[in-house]
């Protein structure tokens, strides 16, 4: 059975341009629609094609790239109703995986969400916009381990990955980050109570506080009434 | 498994491996924590070994199998946990669906699922129960595909499929297969009447209560898992 290991040994290549792909995609390092070079990063990875090709692949089953005869693999382009639908999706997930996390989130990780809470709020007075998304982040993976699923917190992160593109469109509204944090806010005071009712309401709230600022940077994009299924929630 | 060389001939070899390898764990024709042997699949597919390989890793991307080394790929078994938690993802995107599916859903599609609910019908009097497991499967995947969604469809369409194992369990309690066939009966009618409300009251009571026949038979108990108030 040797054939494993050897497996495992080309692992890493593939895993790390797909890790690095994946990242420049999501961050909105690349815009939507570019082409990605198979060459130029063969070249710069002192690698051969094959590896890049297979993570591609990855990034294609994901949705995050798309190939196209004769123009080679571009960034996929993701539509206003397409983030709309993401934001739903996040927000059913959300809903499912807050009694996880109330039932399994650690005093440590409660002290690492006021942690995270406290350095934004210093990002926040001194408008340091990148380093606010990576309080950001860090907060959303705190809240998917914690909910020690193997299912609902991979797929919930699979639908964070959206949000570094989403945010390249939203931050110009500066009120919006100072809300974000309120809810934030709530949200750990929420878990610090350990009550699922309003750890539910405070993800809501939150998500679609998102939606909506989404929809006002989409000049003219009808939000549809999805959110009356989450009447009372805001 | 003779019948699979014809399947993928025209096809991309490494999707059409994945797909035939998806189907049999899905249905339960690859039995729970049974040994894939790829050199076996690869002469009986009459292909080569990468291609086969490729298949198995997605798989593993998905949770269906799992590489244990030195030993090989096996077909992975869901735990009660895991399987709780599937009933709740596909619960939470068909909430999103259905409210996509009343807006889009056009009368042919309807008129489709009624003649698919004929044929669970009739499968459920003859006792067929491997024609209902597919008639289930063509009325559910109809039914999300009209919500014009490709993101729901896709996602909720895998959960159905991590689902199908069950099946063969819970069809097996008394009572089950009248049941699950009157409740494809009402989600059909709330699709008629194209109300938002009745059509996921149908549709999530639908799940839920395949998901109590599943815990039944895991322990007899009738265990109520805790769902947030938006369900």
């Amino acid at each position: 059975m040797g054939k494993y290991r050897l497996d495992l040994r080309e692992e890493p290549i593939r895993d790390i341009v797909y890790d690095r792909l994946k990242k420049a995609i999501c961050r909105g390092d690349m815009t939507d629609g570019e082409r990605i070079p198979e060459d130029d990063l063969a070249k710069k990875f002192h690698i051969s094609r094959t590896p890049i090709r297979e993570a591609l692949r990855k990034l294609e089953v994901e949705g995050l790239v798309k190939y196209y005869p004769r123009k080679g693999v571009l960034v996929k382009e993701i539509s206003p109703q397409e983030y709309m639908e993401i934001y739903q999706i996040r927000l059913t997930l959300e809903q499912i995986a807050v009694p996880y996390v109330v039932a399994n989130i650690t005093d440590d990780e409660l002290k690492r969400l006021r942690e995270i809470y406290d350095c934004a709020q210093l990002y926040l007075e001194r408008g340091k916009l990148a380093e606010i998304f990576e309080c950001e982040d860090l907060f959303n993976q705190v809240i998917v381990d914690a909910c020690r699923s193997c299912r609902i917190g991979p797929l919930l992160e699979s639908q964070y990955i959206y949000l570094h593109r989403l945010r390249k469109m939203t931050h110009q509204f500066r009120n919006r980050r100072q809300e974000a944090w309120i809810q934030h806010h709530d949200i750990i005071l929420a878990l610090e109570k350990r009550d699922v009712d309003m750890v539910c309401k405070a993800f809501a709230s939150h998500t679609v506080a998102s939606m909506k600022s989404f929809e006002k940077s989409q000049n003219g994009l009808k939000l549809n009434q999805f959110f009356s299924l989450f009447e009372g929630v805001e | 498994m003779e019948d699979i060389y014809i399947q993928i001939k025209d096809r991309p070899i490494r999707e059409a491996v994945y797909d035939v390898l998806r189907k049999s764990i899905c249905r339960g024709e690859l039995a729970d924590g049974s040994k894939i042997a790829e050199e076996v699949l690869a002469k009986q597919m009459n292909v080569s070994r990468t291609p086969i390989r490729e298949a198995l890793r997605k798989l593993e991307m998905e949770g269906l199998v799992e590489y244990i080394p030195r030993r090989g790929v096996f077909v992975r078994t869901f735990d009660r946990r895991e399987i709780i938690e599937i009933y709740q993802i596909r619960m939470a995107l068909e909430q999103v669906a259905v409210y996509y599916v009343v807006q889009n859903i056009t009368d042919s599609e309807i008129k489709m699922l009624e003649e698919c609910q004929e044929r669970i019908e009739k499968a459920r009097d003859d006792n067929d129960l491997n024609a209902l497991f597919d008639e289930y499967d063509f009325f559910h995947k109809t039914l999300i595909r009209s919500s014009r969604s490709y993101r729901i469809t896709s996602l909720l369409c895998a959960h159905y499929d991590y689902l199908q194992r069950l099946r063969t369990v819970t069809h097996n309690i008394a009572g089950r297969t009248p049941k699950a066939v009157n409740e494809h009966r009402r989600i059909l009618e709330a699709l008629k009447t194209r109300n938002l409300e009745m059509l996921k009251d149908a549709i999530i009571s639908h799940t839920r209560s395949s998901m109590k026949t599943y815990l039944l038979s895991q322990d007899g108990i009738d265990l109520e898992v805790s769902m947030p108030q938006v369900f």
